[in-house]
């Protein structure tokens, strides 16, 4: 399978058990495996992957999830054919990648600057005096300020009237959600857009409700944290 | 007692049923652990060691836009 699949964009990985993974090597190069094959450390990458046999297989798609877990080998082949036909999504810009990845992590948005550098600092410089601007610009915002050239290419991104737009907000995966000219964000205008645009917060009574029934599913206590999340 | 078990049985079904639209089999214990890491980003292999990279870690950033197929294995 791993040939059949190579050149469409098929990676196996192996990941050897704890135990026994003083002989992988010795295997791997007896049986003539072609892929990369981790060795797992104190079970750690086993636990976080709940395995409870060997072989256990997961599925990752072209998009970086994980689309099957403990995919049954009998469908594996299958599985595998589906989504090496998918299309890979489109990759993120590099000027937005690693806002991306922060704000996927820590649940936040980001906030795309506009525009001459000089204004995007009055700008920057006018949300450093809102009250709780630290949170709103650590914890809520992940801030892009891209150059002349990268605000080209992002254009299609965020289509938009294009002289006068000041800031975007896009959602972790880089898609915009909202976007204001410079005269909205005049006066408490800037404060208000950020209010509105920011991070939807999770439900904390749904999230108790769901933790609850999870704890007396598996016989365990519930810990709250009581707190921001950052 | 009944009453409970059932309730527990249909929790469990509806959490398997929720967890996919497509119909790939799954299979193994433990499905309320592993059903909510689909759609999720994959948890990092931490590993003491990699065969046949040269030495190399692979990373997730670095596999994306491929299709990954991780093949949990032992020998002992």
């Amino acid at each position: 399978m791993s040939e059949r699949f190579a050149d469409q964009g098929l990676v196996i990985i192996g990941v050897h058990s704890t135990r026994g993974g003083e002989n992988a090597a010795e295997f791997v190069q007896q049986q003539g495996l072609p892929y990369p094959v981790a060795i797992d450390i104190d079970n750690k990458t086993t636990s976080a992957y709940h395995i409870d046999g060997f072989p256990d297989y997961y599925l990752i798609d072209r998009s970086g999830k994980v689309r099957v877990a403990d995919l049954a080998n009998g469908d594996v082949e299958r599985a595998v054919a589906v989504l090496i036909a998918e299309p890979a999504p489109p990759s993120i810009h590099p000027a937005l990648a690693e806002a991306s990845r922060k704000a996927q992590d820590k649940r936040k948005r980001i906030l795309v600057f506009w525009g001459a550098a000089e204004r995007q600092n009055e700008l920057l410089a006018r949300m450093n005096q809102l009250p709780q601007a630290n949170r709103v610009l650590s914890n809520e915002f992940e801030v892009v300020r891209p150059d002349a050239v990268a605000q080209a290419e992002l254009l299609p991104l965020c289509p938009s009237i294009l002289e006068e737009r000041a800031l975007s907000v896009l959602d972790a995966q880089g898609n915009q959600v909202a976007e204001a000219i410079w005269s909205e964000l005049e006066g408490p205008g800037l404060e208000a857009f950020l209010k509105t645009h920011k991070p939807q917060t999770l439900d904390a009574e749904q999230l108790w409700a769901q933790a609850l029934k999870q704890a007396q599913r598996e016989n365990k206590r519930v810990l709250v944290h009581l707190g921001a999340p950052w | 007692m009944k009453l409970l078990l059932y309730a527990a049985l249909t929790i469990g079904f509806s959490l398997s049923a929720w967890a996919g639209t497509d119909d790939f089999q799954r299979e193994g214990k433990n499905r309320e652990l592993k059903d909510p890491m689909e759609g999720a980003a994959p948890p990092a292999l931490q590993v003491r060691g990699w065969l046949n990279t040269e030495g190399a870690a692979l990373s997730w950033e670095a596999l994306e836009g491929k299709v990954v197929l991780l093949d949990f294995w032992g020998t002992w």
